[in-house]
């Protein structure tokens, strides 16, 4: 078991094969070697919340015997002939992101920092589909930011990206 | 144009709930990657920061779903046999929307067919100085290009095949290069050829082509596409300016090789060396532009393309370069060669242009139906040997 602490410093006990999705845990893990000391000490995650520290569990317990995918497969996802293999989401990942906003950037900014590849394309994804078929007008509207374009510019973007537009 | 600055990190425009905007850049890259390139080109429109990365983001999900991106397909005049070079993507200059290709593959086509033989011993190819090429990409839509019939009478009197003609046309399927020893190209693309081993023969260094030139061809019709090297080119016109001058040859290689980097020197000196005489292909454009027509539609008509690839260009610099007035010069030498003027290729252009104009007004829409088979027989007869 290892143990991990949350940046409120809620403690978490876990199986070393769950959390080893974690590449910044296994390589710890992998480094301190087979001592006693990791099972006693815990690992702070200063940059992790409590509930969030639950989610990623809960994503690595029910993705434990998935195959890992590291970084040096960046073209893991692409099939022979280059084009990118289907994206989309099965349905306990779905569920899983059913969360709201704040908590899905948190869950993103989770997994970019233990490292676990498959869940931060899982979390891109599903904020890729919030973008999907949104003008620009409503992806600022969902996401909450400002048109800091002057008119001007605003007008050059929109020629710029004019073959973007509905054909 | 003006360059638009990509947001401070302080930007006023990410609000404190707006956790999208205030994500790392390589996380957001990553979101913007499962994006499809249209996605990602309307998330451009957002806000400043967004502006900032798309470009690389589009860079991204083009290389890695659509391999090989760019073939380029090379036409030697009066030739059975093609050669078609395959580029790869090799870097994306994100400040000045510029993509680099490297060719890794030769292959050969014969006149009339699709089928490319691939040579796999061959990385790069040499080809005779002065050979005509295309580009076409592979997320272009393969294009239906049909023969310039203004040569046998105008254009778009009426007849479908001539509408067609007209209707498909794509300046971007269309516009033509040479290949020249050093660089040439103009704002969306730019070569360099280098010298081969063998003897009048040159072999591709690199090209680069803007972003948006790529992206452009997936409208119809398309976009006029943005430039590369935007900044620099403000730079040189603004240095130009400053010395009371107003008009340069807007594809002079030096001016090229600066934009590219390639070159240490200052704007002003850069201004010395670039010269003020207009291309011929920059007259035709102007030209058209008084006349109230489009200029990208110029490469719709091959005895155009002849105009602007024509060598006796160079003797008319030369003449203007002896003090003639350009006019003069450009008519003496025409008439010297019983070759076309600006004003006669344009005259051209403008009575096609018309007549395509007036009967369009007048006649039924063509309908793109494979089941009448009108477009079956229009590509049939005018199929051309270029991206047939």
């Amino acid at each position: 078991m290892v143990k991990l602490t949350s940046s409120e410093g809620t403690e978490f006990d876990v199986e070393r094969s769950v959390i080893e999705r974690s590449l910044l845990i296994k390589n710890l893990l992998d480094d301190v070697g087979e001592s006693d000391t990791c099972a006693y000490t815990p690992i702070p995650l200063p940059n992790v919340s409590g509930p969030i520290l639950a989610k990623v569990i809960e994503y690595c317990e029910h993705h434990r015997n998935d195959p890992v995918v590291g970084h040096g497969d960046a073209d893991a996802e692409l099939d022979a002939s280059g084009a990118r293999v289907s994206d989309e989401i099965d349905e306990w990942d779905m569920e899983f992101c059913k969360v709201d906003q704040g908590t899905l950037f948190e869950m993103i900014l989770a997994a970019n920092y233990l490292d676990i590849r498959s869940m931060l394309d899982l979390t891109c994804k599903t904020v890729a589909n919030m973008i999907k078929n949104k003008t620009p007008e409503e992806i600022r509207k969902t996401f909450n930011i400002t048109n800091d374009f002057s008119p001007e510019e605003e007008e050059q973007v929109q020629r710029e990206n004019a073959w973007c537009e509905d054909r | 144009m003006t360059v638009i600055p990509p947001a401070s990190t302080s930007s006023d425009a990410v609000t404190q709930t707006s956790r999208l905007a205030l994500l790392p850049p390589d996380v957001l890259l990553r979101l913007l990657v499962a994006l499809e390139a249209e996605e990602v080109g309307r998330l451009a429109q957002v806000c400043r920061a967004f502006h900032a990365i798309t470009p690389t983001a589009i860079y991204l999900q083009l290389r890695d779903e659509h391999r090989p991106l760019l073939d380029v397909e090379i036409q030697q005049w009066g030739a059975r046999t093609f050669k078609t070079l395959r580029l790869r993507p090799v870097m994306f200059d994100s400040r000045h929307g510029a993509v680099q290709f490297r060719c890794t593959q030769v292959g050969t086509r014969q006149k009339g067919s699709d089928r490319v033989f691939w040579d796999k011993t061959m990385t790069n190819a040499s080809l005779p100085k002065g050979t005509r090429y295309r580009l076409f990409f592979s997320k272009w839509a393969r294009p239906v290009i049909l023969l310039d019939r203004a040569e046998d009478g105008l254009c778009g009197g009426g007849s479908s095949a001539q509408k067609l003609f007209h209707e498909l046309y794509s300046p971007y399927l269309n516009t033509t290069y040479y290949c020249v020893p050093g660089y040439i190209g103009d704002g969306c693309v730019i070569a360099h050829w280098k010298p081969s081993q063998q003897e009048d023969q040159l072999s591709l260094s690199w090209l680069r082509v803007s972003l948006s030139y790529i992206l452009g061809n997936l409208r119809h019709p398309p976009p006029r596409p943005g430039l590369m090297y935007r900044a620099k080119l403000q730079q040189f016109e603004e240095a130009l300016h400053a010395r009371g001058a107003s008009t340069y040859n807007a594809y002079d290689s030096t001016l090229l090789a600066w934009c590219v980097g390639d070159l240490s020197d200052t704007a002003d000196e850069v201004v010395e060396r670039v010269s003020r005489h207009l291309s011929r292909r920059q007259r035709v454009e102007a030209a058209l532009l008084a006349a109230d027509i489009d200029p990208a539609c110029m490469w719709k008509y091959s005895f155009v393309q002849r105009f602007v690839a024509d060598g006796t260009e160079e003797k008319e610099h030369a003449r203007v370069a002896a003090g003639e007035d350009p006019l003069a010069a450009e008519q003496a030498v025409a008439a010297e060669h019983g070759i076309d003027t600006v004003q006669s290729v344009v005259r051209r252009i403008r009575d096609s242009e018309e007549a395509y104009a007036t009967a369009n007004d007048s006649s039924a829409p063509v309908m793109l139906d494979s089941a009448s088979g009108l477009l079956g027989t229009v590509k049939r007869a005018f199929r051309t040997h270029l991206f047939s």
